[in-house]
């Protein structure tokens, strides 16, 4: 049963890895806009098209 | 100041391919570093190398038909995109907390024991930190503010839940004894902010619907395409369009006249409503009604940009201003609070006594969260902002939520006549005798050449019932009109005239004209203000739920009994300077709404609990009248009614649930029925309840009158 305490501290890894993930997320600006992306992939011309990188203003 | 993130608000984003259409133009620019155009908002972050960049983009855009202006973002938008940001962070911190937590309790739950279960116990505490700490600062914060107020706010009991429910638990963990509630902690944390995090999101779309328009969206308009003139929505309409307006139609948007020239009615603007002649090459105003046949001008500026919007834009502020009605139920909801809080202190001194520990934990932390009132701060902010969303669609302006509970509290209603109950213009009522078909050719003749309201009344009575107009040439006929006497002419050797009735003739001469022929009266003609379509049905609906209406007029008696008789109000009062107005209203004071326009009756409107202003310029309405009524539209009134009325009665049944379910949850949690893991579900779960209650409260079908 030791195997549990190698779980636990990965589980604690695991989810600390989820939770850094959506505050980048959030930090980039990826849901200050949920209405736009949806119809952008609808998009159907080859052109690549210039994408947000996400900074805030001022910064 | 280079590299900057530079906001604009793009017009005309109507769908999703006119924006990738300019995110490929974009490309074609060096030196932009990054363009983000939201298709909802139309709303575009742009950043270049440096500001001729921006500049050259904004402008070639211009060109294809989507002009824009900077937007200077202030300190409260990104306060709030800030705040925004945290709140999510805080959500998934609680809901991780939340879930891990889970996990590790329900083995304990399902049997784990000694150092297993303490291993799994240490784990939640563990994990339930980051969910105290961070997420649960949303709470500390609220309670730490209504601390400095020395008020008991909804996040007091939930501070205390929270700090007595960890250290209780930590306290039985150290102990190794029983009553560890770590789980039931983390998941009032998580529930409670997905509940605050939705009505916040709600709450703010509510407000932005409420918004002022001049031009409902579904009004629509003929424009010039290549294909020929289509009907479009105003929404739809852009600048540089040409747009045909048609009489009595509202213009959409500023602009300037072509060659034509055309009278339009600014009441909206200058509170002046006699015709307003816009010569050629004058500009036109979004807002004013056309009087003439029709228009056609190109379009410079829609909506926000029009100098109607921007007043608008300046003098409104919505508020969710407390009613008394709202102060008395949050005063409730104190005293509520801190006998929740002395309760739970009590019952818990109590099982203290009588020495059961485990049941004084349990008991009081599931009191304290199964009490707390969040449904009635949940519930009434909402009620009230769906409420000013609501009456914006009935071309409403209202500018603070307390109106509502003035409006339901009303037992008179005083109406202003000309232009309130009427439409201000002239129409025949009464002909002494019926004209031979030459004599009206002659009387038309006569009057077309006149601009007095009296003759264009008389030619719209004559033409009903004529068909075949022969028209007289100015030789052998003419006419001429002397100011504030009549209409003269010779045709045949006869004197022709239509003027004002003799005062000794009749004791009202003031809408009484006589038809001559070489001084021999042929007809006399009495006329009155028309009624407008909609005064009776709502006169006879305010009179239904029991309101007592009255006219004021400034007008002869004999005029206004006569819209009386019309309207079944038998309570009128004339001749009124306003001043004496203002006496009637002051002596029904108490609770009373005065309807009328906003210069004559502005005195009378200020003095009165309810005033409903609908004719004047929109800036001063706005300052004398509580609620401004666009387009005159009077049969919004009774609406107003329905809806203040089922407010309030929304509101009443809300507190009532909310607080005979928190008593009967104290109760029970007291008594040991609930514990406090329940209690942690039930909370945020009637707290859900009573916002759908809210929003299906107040969907138009549960309010609105058919009429």
């Amino acid at each position: 049963m030791e195997i549990i305490y190698v779980m636990l501290a990965l589980s604690v890894i695991l989810a600390g890895s989820f939770i850094y993930a959506f505050f980048w997320a959030a930090d980039h600006n990826q849901f200050s806009d949920l209405y736009s992306p949806k119809w952008r992939i609808l998009n159907d011309e080859e052109d690549e098209i210039l994408i947000d990188d996400g900074e805030e203003n001022g910064r | 100041m280079e590299n900057q993130l530079r906001t604009y608000q793009l017009e005309n984003i109507s769908c999703p391919k006119c924006a990738f259409k300019l995110e490929k133009e974009a490309q074609n620019f060096s030196g932009i570093q990054s363009f983000d155009l939201n298709i909802a908002t139309g709303q575009l972050k742009l950043k270049a190398e440096n500001e001729k960049i921006c500049h050259d983009l904004t402008e070639h855009f211009e060109r294809l038909g989507h002009p824009s202006r900077e937007i200077q973002l202030t300190d409260k938008d990104n306060q709030e995109r800030k705040e925004h940001k945290r709140e999510l962070k805080k959500l998934a911190v609680a809901g991780f907390s939340a879930g891990n937590i889970m996990l590790f309790s329900s083995a304990v739950y399902t049997g784990a024991e000694g150092s297993f279960a303490q291993l799994f116990n240490w784990g939640s505490f563990l994990f339930l930190l980051p969910s105290l700490l961070y997420s649960g600062q949303t709470f500390f914060n609220g309670f730490w503010a209504s601390l400095k107020r020395r008020e008991a706010s909804i996040d007091t009991p939930i501070v205390v839940a929270l700090g007595l429910g960890t250290l209780l638990s930590l306290y039985n963990l150290l102990a190794g004894s029983e009553g560890i509630y770590f789980d039931s902690i983390a998941n009032l944390i998580f529930l409670l902010l997905i509940g605050r995090f939705f009505l916040k999101k709600f709450q703010a779309k509510a407000l932005l619907e409420s918004k002022v328009q001049i031009i409902p969206d579904h009004y629509s308009y003929k424009v010039k395409t290549e294909a020929g003139w289509i009907q479009k929505k105003a929404s739809e309409l852009g600048p540089e369009d040409e747009i045909q307006v048609l009489q009595d139609q509202i213009i959409p948007g500023d602009g300037r006249m072509g060659t034509a020239s055309v009278y339009v009615n600014q009441s909206l603007l200058t509170g002046e409503s006699t015709p307003y002649l816009v010569g050629p090459g004058s500009p036109i105003y979004a807002g004013t009604q056309l009087l003439s046949p029709q228009l056609t001008y190109k379009v410079s500026s829609l909506k926000d940009q029009t100098r109607i919007g921007q007043i608008l834009n300046d003098s409104i502020q919505l508020k969710l201003d407390r009613s008394n009605f709202v102060s008395f139920i949050d005063r409730l909801g104190q005293n509520f609070t801190i006998g929740v809080l002395l309760l739970s202190l009590a019952g818990f001194s109590y099982f203290m006594l009588i020495g059961d520990q485990l049941a004084a934990f349990d008991r009081t932390l599931a009191l304290l969260v199964v009490a707390c009132p969040c449904a009635l701060a949940f519930g009434f902010p909402l009620v009230l902002s769906l409420g000013l969303q609501r009456a914006r669609n009935l071309e409403l302006l209202v500018r603070s939520a307390d109106i509502f509970e003035k409006i339901s509290e009303v037992k008179n209603i005083f109406f202003d006549k000309t232009g309130t109950l009427t439409q201000g213009q002239l129409k025949v009522i009464e002909q002494s005798n019926p004209l031979e078909e030459a004599q009206k050719q002659i009387l038309l003749h006569l009057e077309s050449h006149s601009q007095h309201p009296v003759a264009q009344a008389l030619i719209r009575h004559l033409k009903t019932d004529s068909q075949d107009i022969r028209f007289f040439s100015r030789q052998e006929f003419p006419v001429h009109e002397e100011l504030g006497k009549g209409v003269f002419g010779e045709y045949a050797g006869i004197q022709y005239s239509v003027r004002r009735a003799d005062s000794n003739a009749i004791e009202d001469n003031n809408n009484v004209v006589d038809f001559y022929a070489n001084e021999d009266l042929i007809c006399r003609f009495s006329l009155e203000d028309e009624l407008r379509d909609q005064s009776k049905k709502s006169v006879e609906y305010l009179k239904k739920i029991k309101l007592e209406s009255y006219i004021l007029s400034g007008d002869h008696e004999k005029s206004v009994a006569f819209t009386g008789e019309n309207l079944g109000i038998d309570k009128y009062y004339s001749e009124l300077s306003p001043e004496e107005k203002l006496q009637i209203i002051k002596r029904h004071s108490g609770k009373e709404m005065m309807i009328g326009d906003g210069i004559n009756d502005s005195v009378a409107l200020a003095a009165s609990h309810v005033s409903v202003a609908m004719a004047g310029p929109i800036e001063k309405l706005l300052q004398t009248a509580d609620i401004v009524l666009l387009n005159n539209q009077i049969k919004h009134i009774p609406q107003v009614f329905a809806l203040s009325h089922h407010i309030i009665k929304t509101l009443t049944w809300l507190s009532l649930f909310s607080i005979s379910y928190n008593v009967v949850c104290a109760v029970l949690a007291l008594m040991g029925y609930i514990t406090p893991l329940v209690a942690a579900l039930l909370m945020p779960m009637s707290s859900i309840l009573v916002i759908m209650f809210s929003f299906y409260r107040m969907k138009e079908g549960q309010w609105k009158l058919s009429m």
